[in-house]
């Protein structure tokens, strides 16, 4: 089924065509739809609204349009010499034997793209996933020069760069914090997403402000045509997506998600509570609650002009109980995170060639800990004291945003987006307010109460860009594009140029050469710390004493498609230099002190390198599809007056990174899926002494002589997965999902310490220093229902 | 339908099973490689004292302390004095000797290094060069009162930054008149600044500048009976970068505070045949009376 509606516009010297590209069914755009011009060999993909735009060199033209899981087609174009709109519906791939089908060939050009990786959404459905939930970031860290931070967590480390160091836009809005559940669920509720673009090296100059990639999502708009919903019910979490039309005229939609966990009512079950703590049924108890909401409202005036508002809502709740009747301690801590967004954003067509993306956005992070404490060691005559210490601290991010960019394309050869942004950034480091009490049943003997508040620093940071994408010949493209930048922070402005390249060229019927090369700069400095094993990122502006972070990279690489065996292979290598990094001198929580005089407390001007292989196989069409990705790398870190100015391995220095995933469609209603995934360990600094008995010190002093001076054990672990969807009498569709992460137990260890003795209060045992080990997640088996109605 | 039922039971039991994480004895192995170590200090109050030993395995249980160990000190290349060996391997100057800012002073100690059995005694030799910063005099000193009973103060201290870096570490110490509070610097040669209020100048360079220590109570309880304060003794002690390192480098948490992601900050090394600081600080005390 093919609707097209046909509109003359406007007689003009060049013909455009031009149009949206919709879903047939709900009429929502498809972003990044591809059209093809067989008799020009020239061919566009739809952009963010589902607008594509193609300049004729030849009056008639035969287009094949296609789309990831939707049915490709060909429409004969009558000879044209004006410009003309054609809006085109893709019809939905009906059965459902065909969602083996998870790219085309033609996405698969863009994926050997240099630098930028179109994320097709289905691969999602057959990747194995913590507790059963389908992770966009976990998907993306099969990529080759990508992997995660840690054991299970959705940080992203992209060729090199920190964790801190990738940009996440959620339809036009800045993301700062990506993880819930202590970072194993990313936010991106696969349910809303429509369209992820992942760029992770060389991006174009319309994207700025970080280091080391970028990921692009845009929401899904929602049905135009009927009422739709569909709910997941997993074991971690569950969700409910509803979508639909307001109005008649089909105009205008919405679509809003919810999910939210209940670990705390299965844990529950398991008898793990804060009540079996304090009744001294249990000595720990860890608590992790989350919830989030996706809304996004669209309103169509006409086929030229749009409006698009989108809110995301997010809030993380992790609690961590402890009672030790040998140490006499009750510590209560508590984190909360929450995250807002909110975007307004108009698109005009001006002309055939010419068009207009505007609007406004609120971004808002936050990170709150309190921390309880209680205990007793002491005692004033026969009456025991009590010390009783209670804080608070908080650290926020607050931008707000406005752009205005431009689309034009002159002639076939030449795509121009320029545009201009600007940011205003609220920093707060820490806010905090606390309690001292020590205390007998019938007198306080000390209190001490107190708020320790930093001022807010602003940052103004604004760009203005200009990007073409210039197509020479068929098999010679590229992207140029120029970013201008600045910042203004603590009466002090500095001002980048950003040059950046991309390009394609195809040798026909061999292969395809990609290179880059980019200049980045972040004016945000996001310092890592650790707080009872949860990071924590306190995001800082540049300061008169803290320079922006820079970074020049270059990558050249080759790619190859087997159409025979619809198979993709790229083979490419990577050379990027950091500048001005910044981190805190201490990881771990210090106290107090490390956020309210963070200044004092960070090494600054730090250098980085890192290079590496990284070679990509990728099947995306058939019954079987899968791929397998492997990167070689090295990665280094200096910072003067640290490690004795010398080099150091950055923690995630990981030489060899192996990723394999297969997909196998069994039937009309089975898939089976697995993932196996191998990496070197991480670094760790490990203690390679200590010093017993030295009058100037208390006790043992341990002796760190060298960072990151060892390696953790190698990182592997086997996911399993299997699908059974059922299209039910009603016309439902009913998906029933077992996800196995870990399949064989692999205990991974995500930290190595030395546990520290000590004598048991009560007992007065002496329990020695113990070598241990911190395994996070072994088996785990879970389940998912899905019900689309 | 019932099927599905005891699947979804079965599988939440065992999740549950695992969703908190395990702590487990590892063989990991920890690197060691048995150094000489010399930690040294000269200040302008108590001249110098140096430990001189050897760092040991994690889990032995060792001392630090190596016997027929000697320090030295030189002024450039002229030889004052060696120290007098104190206790626990910790080496003292005589009373006599009293260090002067802005002089070269060096420690050479020697250190014997772990031999097999019939083999020669090998010693290192430590040596490294330091030079006493200038004693910052504490301008003005005041306090105000926090609280109505009076029992909370915030003490401020003035001073004027020189150029060039300076780190700075304090010691409060409360007294009232004819009760029984130590001095714990006077008279102490094992005392070193390392567990007051550390900080530096990075953010003041070369100005005037207030420290502020918020609500320092001035109460005790001696026998159940409250005893207000009625003198407070300020030490501001001037510490040269390689002591302020050593100090900020050492005062990380350790891993003993139960927390497993704790991750260590790297001690500041200045020596070449050995591990360790020989540190300089300076130190200026100031009273204060309530």
């Amino acid at each position: 089924m093919l609707l097209v509606a046909l509109t003359r516009s406007n007689i003009t010297a060049q013909s455009t065509l031009s149009g949206y590209i919709y879903d047939a069914q709900s009429s929502e755009p498809l972003i990044g739809a591809t059209v093809f011009d067989s008799l020009s060999q020239t061919g566009t993909s739809a952009n963010e609204f589902g607008y594509y735009r193609l300049l004729l060199k030849n009056k008639g033209v035969s287009l094949q349009v296609s789309y990831v899981g939707y049915q490709n087609q060909n429409l004969l174009i009558p000879p044209i010499n004006q410009d003309t709109i054609i809006n085109i519906f893709l019809p939905p791939s009906v059965s459902l034997a065909t969602l083996t089908v998870v790219g085309n060939k033609d996405n698969n050009i863009e994926t050997i793209q240099a630098g930028k990786v179109n994320v097709p959404l289905e691969r999602l459905k057959g990747i194995p996933s913590v507790g059963g939930e389908r992770d966009i970031i976990k998907a993306l860290a099969i990529l080759p020069g990508v992997s995660n931070g840690g054991e299970g967590t959705s940080s992203l480390l992209v060729r090199g760069g920190g964790q801190d160091q990738n940009q996440f836009i959620l339809d036009g809005a800045t993301v700062y914090n990506t993880g819930h559940l202590l970072n194993f669920i990313s936010v991106f509720n696969p349910d809303a997403l429509k369209k992820v673009d992942f760029y992770k090296g060389g991006f174009p100059a319309r994207f700025g402000g970080r280091l080391s990639s970028v990921m692009d999502v845009t929401f899904r708009e929602g049905n135009k045509q009927k009422f739709q919903g569909n709910v997941d019910v997993g074991l971690i979490n569950s969700k409910l997506t509803l979508e639909g039309p307001i109005g008649e005229t089909g105009k205008t939609s919405y679509l809003f998600a919810i999910r939210t966990t209940y670990l705390d009512i299965i844990q529950g079950l398991a008898g793990n509570s804060p009540r079996a703590v304090r009744k001294n049924k249990k000595e720990t108890f860890q608590g992790y609650t989350f919830f989030d909401i996706n809304a996004k409202l669209t309103h169509e005036f006409n086929d030229k002009n749009k409006l698009y508002v989108s809110y995301y809502e997010g809030l993380d709740r992790f609690r961590l109980m402890q009672k030790d009747n040998g140490r006499r301690e009750f510590s209560d801590f508590k984190n909360l995170i929450s995250n807002r967004l909110i975007s307004a954003r108009y698109y005009k067509i001006i002309s055939s060639n010419f068009s207009m993306n505007t609007g406004i956005n609120y971004s808002y992070n936050a990170s709150k800990n309190k921390n309880y404490l209680i205990s007793q060691y002491n005692s004033f005559g026969n009456k025991p004291i009590l010390d009783e210490n209670q804080d608070n601290r908080s650290n926020y991010l607050k931008d707000i945003a406005g752009f205005i960019k431009f689309d034009y394309s002159p002639n076939v050869h030449h795509f121009l987006r320029f545009g201009f942004e600007g940011t205003v950034h609220n920093y707060q480091a820490h806010l905090s307010d606390y309690s001292s009490r020590s205390y007998t049943s019938d007198s306080t003997l000390f209190q001490l109460n107190g708020a320790l508040t930093n001022p807010i620093l602003r940052g103004y940071e604004s760009a203005v860009f200009v990007e073409d994408e210039i197509n020479f010949t068929k098999n010679l493209s590229i992207n140029a594009g120029v970013r201008a930048s600045s910042f203004y922070s603590d009466k002090t402005f500095y001002k980048y140029i950003e040059p950046r390249l991309a390009m394609r060229y195809t040798i026909p019927n061999w292969f395809t050469i990609n290179a880059t090369a980019a200049r980045t700069v972040q004016y945000s400095h996001a310092l890592l710390s650790n707080e009872i094993g949860l990071d924590k990122l306190i995001w800082v502006p540049s300061l008169k004493n803290l320079k922006p972070q820079t970074a020049n990279q270059v990558s050249l690489g080759i790619a190859k498609q087997l159409k025979n065996w619809n198979i993709d292979i790229s083979l490419e290598g990577y050379y990027k230099r950091l500048q001005n990094l910044s981190q805190f001198i201490f990881y771990a929580d210090f106290g107090e002190n490390i956020y309210q005089n963070w200044q004092q407390n960070i090494l600054k001007n730090g250098r980085g390198e890192a290079y590496g292989f990284e070679f990509l196989l990728n099947k995306t069409e058939g019954r079987f599809n899968g791929m397998m990705s492997y990167t070689l790398s090295w990665n280094n870190r200096q910072f003067d007056g640290f490690n004795e100015s010398k080099v150091f391995p950055f923690k995630y220095d990981r030489r060899h990174i192996f990723n394999t995933y297969g997909s196998y469609q069994i039937s009309g209603k089975w898939k089976i899926g697995a993932l196996w995934t191998y990496n070197t360990g991480f670094r760790l600094t490990t203690p390679n002494g200590q010093l017993v008995d030295v009058p100037f010190f208390e006790n043992k002093q341990l002796l760190y002589t060298k960072v990151n001076n060892s390696k953790m054990p190698d990182y592997h672990r086997l996911d399993l997965n299997a699908t059974h969807e059922k299209k039910l009498k009603n016309g439902h569709i009913r998906s029933l999902s077992i996800n196995v992460y870990n399949a064989y137990s692999r205990l991974n260890p995500i930290f190595i310490y030395v546990k520290k003795g000590y004598t048991n209060f009560i007992t007065k045992e002496v329990i020695p220093d113990e070598l241990k080990s911190i395994v996070l997640l072994p088996i785990l088996p879970s389940f998912n229902y899905a019900l689309n109605f | 339908m019932k099927n599905i039922f005891f699947l979804i039971a079965f599988l939440i039991v065992i999740t549950s099973l695992f969703t908190n994480c395990i702590e487990t004895d590892t063989d990991f192995e920890l690197p060691f490689e048995q150094t000489p170590v010399a930690i040294g200090f000269l200040d302008s109050m108590n001249g110098a004292r140096v430990f001189v030993g050897k760092n040991v395995a994690i889990f032995s249980k060792d001392s630090s302390a190596v016997k027929g160990a000697t320090v030295s000190l030189w002024s450039e290349e002229s030889f004052i004095e060696n120290l007098i060996f104190l206790d626990k391997n910790v080496f003292i100057s005589s009373p006599n000797f009293k260090p002067l800012p802005n002089k070269n002073y060096s420690f050479r100690a020697t250190v014997p290094l772990p031999t097999g059995l019939g083999q020669v005694r090998k010693d290192s030799l430590i040596s490294e060069k330091i030079t006493l910063p200038t004693t910052i005099p504490i301008k003005k000193a005041y306090v105000r009162y926090m609280n109505q009973r009076k029992t909370l103060v915030n003490i401020y201290i003035q001073i004027d930054d020189p150029v060039g870096f300076n780190g700075y570490s304090f010691n409060v110490q409360r007294f009232k008149k004819d009760t029984l509070f130590d001095d714990e610097i006077a008279g102490n040669p094992l005392y070193i600044p390392f567990n007051g209020i550390l900080t530096n100048d990075r953010e003041f360079q070369g100005l005037e500048h207030t420290f502020v220590f918020e609500n320092v109570n001035i109460e005790e309880f001696v026998n159940r009976r409250s005893i207000l304060m009625d003198k407070i003794k300020i030490t501001l002690f001037n510490l040269s970068k390689p002591t302020y390192d050593l100090f900020q480098s050492l005062r990380t948490p350790e891993p003993g505070t139960g927390d497993p992601f704790f991750e260590p900050t790297i001690i500041s090394n200045q020596l070449k045949n050995g591990l360790g600081v020989f540190g300089t600080y300076s130190s200026f005390t100031y009273e204060l009376r309530l």
